[in-house]
């Protein structure tokens, strides 16, 4: 060691000063036998240190209080039972008479005492810990006790220094004691700063995404009374002590969060762990409590998973949800046309290619590979979607399924890609037998990589249509282990297909459809309009997004990629070259960041009634106020919102029963990236909307099916007093 | 069209911001480059191939002076790091600012070590406390083992004894000796993190 801290001097006086202090506090002691007042006191370089015991007596089958008071110098500090990133908690060792016992330390109430990056838990100045002896009825009266006690402590300041005193305390047995007049008033003080027990008080914490997320029921405390300041846990190995704690209050309910520990693993939780919050009172005066945590799985469904049998159950039932969902997305409007193109590019490969009888026929023109090798595209690239999915979660964006369409660039890219693969369907492009139709394409070509790109865009179209539809089946998934959710969006890729796996491996079925003839032109025109449709709206959600400036650049693009796809088997090779070029370059302004990512602040629909938009603190305030609220968490990209607001929010009746009930209406409009609504959303295991949800005083949020009509909302609406 | 495609997929990966470098137990150790005592660069990454034991250290803070006065670190170091055996790697890492309990210049930490006897690989001067909020160290002394794929192992305190005081150092179950153990008889290291013990890194 180069240094060791002090000069030869300094280091002689320390010595022969702790040397002189250490023979007064044994002449102390040795008083203390017959002083009334019994304590034993010692000083060191850093702190005091004092023992003292409540009572002038020890009564046979009485605890006593003993207290411990360290006093630390100025700027100096102590620590708690949970010191906090580094430190050590402050030890006690009692060396007792046969038949004594002294009972856990009492901790007062920690103050955070940061000195960035690291936090610590502790005291500065004055601190006491109070102990409980347990005194056995047997121990004689008249006789005298000597309780020994050794105190180890850390003090910091810029530097750590651990310290440690020996004391000791002679009292005297007697029938009966009174206080110690002079220690009376260090007691009192002691006590009032000790966290008060509430056992009446529920918290239940749950583990998400990194946090601790600790719901507290503060049953008998007004609202007002009490303004949460801090949160401390007394194991260590629990939370990360920064950043702090953040706290939500609604009515008795209170919900802390604060980040969890490294480390953290879910199958080490203890069921139960202790916490102290600090509250204080209008007076500013602080107030804290003891709590007892009973922790839950990260969410209710990792609980199932742990119980064992259960769980294959529920995840081979959301498996299967995810494969009929799938399947049923073969009929949503963006997804139909690309699956048409690929049975009707099975049609034509049946009749281009009748089904082989000859043994040498080439087995890679069977339609059943094909479909196999679609499938392992539309699957692949669903895995890739969760991926993404998964990987953005854990980068911390508190984003849920839908996500693409909250961003400009993405719908910009979809309004694009509809678009033109609508102009190629009106055959208003010549691509000649090169493209006229994708599932023209691809049935000539039979190649095993193209099967695979189809199945990739029959993936890529199908994302804006499973947003709604799927959001509940999703929100599960992504409350899941990775692993699951990846299986879940594989049989949502299963299911999505499947329906082409069966035509082409029963090519019975493949004869029953229909022969290709000019009506295929007429249903592959056809099949445009929803894609425009489809377009249209996503034009809408980008205006909403953006502004008119960004339609208008989307369309004028468009415009000129129309222009460039009519000339293109009108003019010559270099020619298209330019234009190709002059498209390309013009497309690149669209995507631009600075444009993209910059959304304006959504306003509040014009609805009829007067919805309000929609605020943690507004829900609170509305709720503390004892007002019914009605919650509606939407999206502009959400087509299933804007039916049920179509169908039933914006009803006249609906709005007119709101307000004879006094219902307040808040609208949380998710239609750009806010991290508040998908902090919402996340209470309630949502990853995506829509989500309706009832709150009335004093019961538990009631949350209303993603499919509202009239005549539900209007029942769930009478329903209560 | 393919275009298109490609561009969607960019604008996906763009989406996907990077995860910033976290240090998590039986994931890749983040690398680094700091300075050591003889003004030699060192990156962590040159360790490939090798164990590699990262102590935090402070010479002044009362709960390293417990495991030098010992010889508790010195002999870790002998045993698994000195010069005969070349699987292990030591470096001890002093992230006192200037100015600040534990700072050194390089020729003081070398005399520091010649003094203790102690025998690190290299001592590492990371006074802008760069690599040790990287790692979230926290204590004097917190230390770290990476595995010979760069993968960390453990990281939390020396042992579990969490004192100041040299003469519980005998009964005291060693951490980083039961990591190592384990790492050079090709098991997996059976305990990834504890809390660490001491003085505050003087930041």
């Amino acid at each position: 060691m180069g240094k060791t801290g002090w000069p030869p001097f300094q280091r002689w006086f320390l010595a022969l000063m702790g040397f002189g202090l250490l023979t007064l506090a044994n002449v102390q002691s040795v008083w203390a036998v017959e002083a009334p007042s019994p304590a034993s006191s010692q000083r060191t370089d850093y702190a005091k240190v004092q023992l003292v015991a409540e009572d002038t007596a020890l009564v046979p089958g009485k605890p006593a209080s003993l207290m411990l008071l360290l006093t630390v110098q100025d700027g100096w500090h102590s620590y708690w039972r949970n010191p906090g990133d580094s430190g050590l908690a402050t030890q006690l060792s009692w060396n007792l008479p046969d038949g004594l016992t002294a009972g856990e330390p009492q901790w007062p109430y920690p103050e955070r005492i940061n000195t960035p990056p690291l936090v610590n838990y502790g005291y500065s100045g004055e601190t006491a810990l109070l102990t409980e002896l347990m005194v056995p009825p047997t121990i004689a009266v008249g006789s005298h006790q000597t309780i020994k006690l050794q105190a180890d402590w850390l003090v910091c300041k810029d530097i750590c220094v651990p310290e440690q005193a020996e004391l000791s305390l002679t009292l005297p047995v007697a029938a009966s004691a009174t206080a110690n007049r002079e220690h009376a008033e260090a007691f009192a003080r002691a006590r009032a700063l000790l966290p008060q027990p509430k056992p009446n008080w529920s918290a239940k914490a749950s583990l998400r995404d990194g946090q601790w997320v600790v719901q507290v029921h503060l049953s008998d405390v007004g609202n007002g009374q009490l303004t949460p300041l801090d949160f401390f846990p007394a194991d260590p190995s629990l939370a990360a002590n920064s950043p702090p704690p953040t706290f939500e209050r609604v009515g008795h309910s209170l919900t802390i969060t604060l980040p969890a520990a490294q480390e953290l693993k879910e199958k080490d939780l203890p069921p139960q762990w202790l916490g102290v919050l600090l509250f204080q009172d209008n007076r500013k005066t602080p107030q804290a409590f003891d709590i007892q945590v009973t922790t839950e799985g990260a969410t209710s469904i990792n609980r199932y998973w742990q119980q064992g049998a259960l769980s294959w159950g529920l995840a081979a039932r959301a498996l299967l949800l995810a494969l009929l969902g799938g399947m049923v997305l073969n009929l949503m409007p963006c997804v139909f046309p690309v699956l048409a193109l690929k049975v009707l590019g099975f049609v034509k490969a049946s009749h281009h290619h009748p089904h082989p009888t000859s043994p040498l026929a080439p087995i890679t023109t069977s339609p059943r590979r094909h479909a196999l090798w679609y499938s392992a595209g539309v699957i692949s690239s669903m895995l890739v979607l969760a991926a993404l999915l998964i990987l953005l979660q854990l980068a911390g964006q508190r984003l849920g399924w839908g996500f693409q369409l909250q961003s400009p660039s993405f719908v910009t890219a979809m309004v694009l890609l509809f678009t033109l693969i609508s102009f190629s369907l009106f055959g208003f492009v010549e691509w000649g037998q090169k493209l006229s139709g994708l599932a023209n394409r691809f049935s000539r070509h039979h190649g095993s990589s193209t099967a695979f790109a189809t199945g990739v865009l029959a993936t890529l179209v199908a994302t804006p249509c499973t947003g709604p539809f799927m959001a509940i089946a999703l929100g599960l998934a992504l409350s899941m282990p990775p692993l699951l959710t990846l299986l879940i969006f594989a049989a949502l890729g299963a299911g999505l297909a499947l329906p082409v796996v069966v035509l082409s491996s029963w090519p019975a079925l493949l004869q029953r459809l229909p022969r290709p003839g000019a009506w295929m032109d007429h249903f592959k025109q056809l099949l445009g309009f929803p894609l425009l449709a489809s377009a249209l709206w996503l034009l809408w959600v980008l205006g909403r997004q953006q502004g008119m400036a960004a339609v208008f650049q989307v369309l004028a693009w468009l415009l000129l990629a129309g222009f460039t796809l009519w000339a293109w088997g009108r003019v010559g090779r270099w020619w298209r070259c330019l234009l190709l070029l002059l498209s390309l370059l013009a497309a690149l302004p669209l995507f631009a960041p600075a444009a993209s990512e910059n959304p304006q602040p959504s306003a509040v629909r014009e609805q009829s009634g007067d919805p309000q938009a929609f605020s943690p603190e507004k829900l609170a305030a509305l709720q503390a106020a004892g007002k019914p609220v009605l919650v509606n968490f939407t999206a502009d990209w959400c087509l299933t919102c804007k039916v049920n607001e179509a169908s039933t929010l914006s009803r006249d009746s609906v709005q007119q029963a709101l307000r004879d009930r006094g219902v307040t209406y808040l609208v949380a409009d998710w239609t750009n990236r806010d991290a508040v609504i998908a902090a919402e959303l996340a209470k309630y295991q949502r990853t995506g909307v829509p989500l309706y949800i009832l709150f009335w005083p004093g019961q538990a949020p009631q949350l209303l099916p993603q499919l509202l009509t009239p005549d539900l909302l209007l029942a769930a609406l009478s329903s209560k007093p | 069209m393919y275009r298109l495609f490609a561009l969607t997929a960019i604008i996906l990966a763009t989406l996907c911001s990077p995860v910033a470098a976290q240090v998590r137990i039986n994931e890749p150790a983040p690398d680094f480059t700091l300075s050591d005592s003889n003004n030699e660069i060192r990156t962590l990454s040159e360790y490939k191939g090798k164990v590699v034991v990262l102590e935090w250290t402070n010479h002044l803070c009362p709960f390293v002076k417990k495991h030098y006065k010992g010889g508790n670190m010195q002999a870790l170091q002998k045993k698994y790091a000195g010069e005969k055996n070349d699987k292990v790697v030591w470096l001890s890492i002093i992230s006192s600012a200037e100015g600040k309990e534990g700072f050194v210049r390089p020729y003081e930490a070398n005399q520091i070590a010649k003094q203790n006897d102690a025998t690190p690989n290299a001592i590492l001067l990371d006074s802008f406390g760069k690599v040790g909020r990287l790692y979230r160290a926290r204590t004097t002394p917190h230390m770290y083992v990476i595995d010979k794929d760069g993968i960390l192992v453990y990281q939390g305190a020396i042992d579990n004894k969490s004192t100041s005081d040299p003469k519980d150092i005998p009964g005291a179950i060693n951490h980083v000796q039961v990591a190592l153990d384990e790492l050079l008889a090709g098991k997996k290291v059976s305990l990834g993190s504890t809390q660490p013990y001491g003085c505050s890194i003087k930041y």
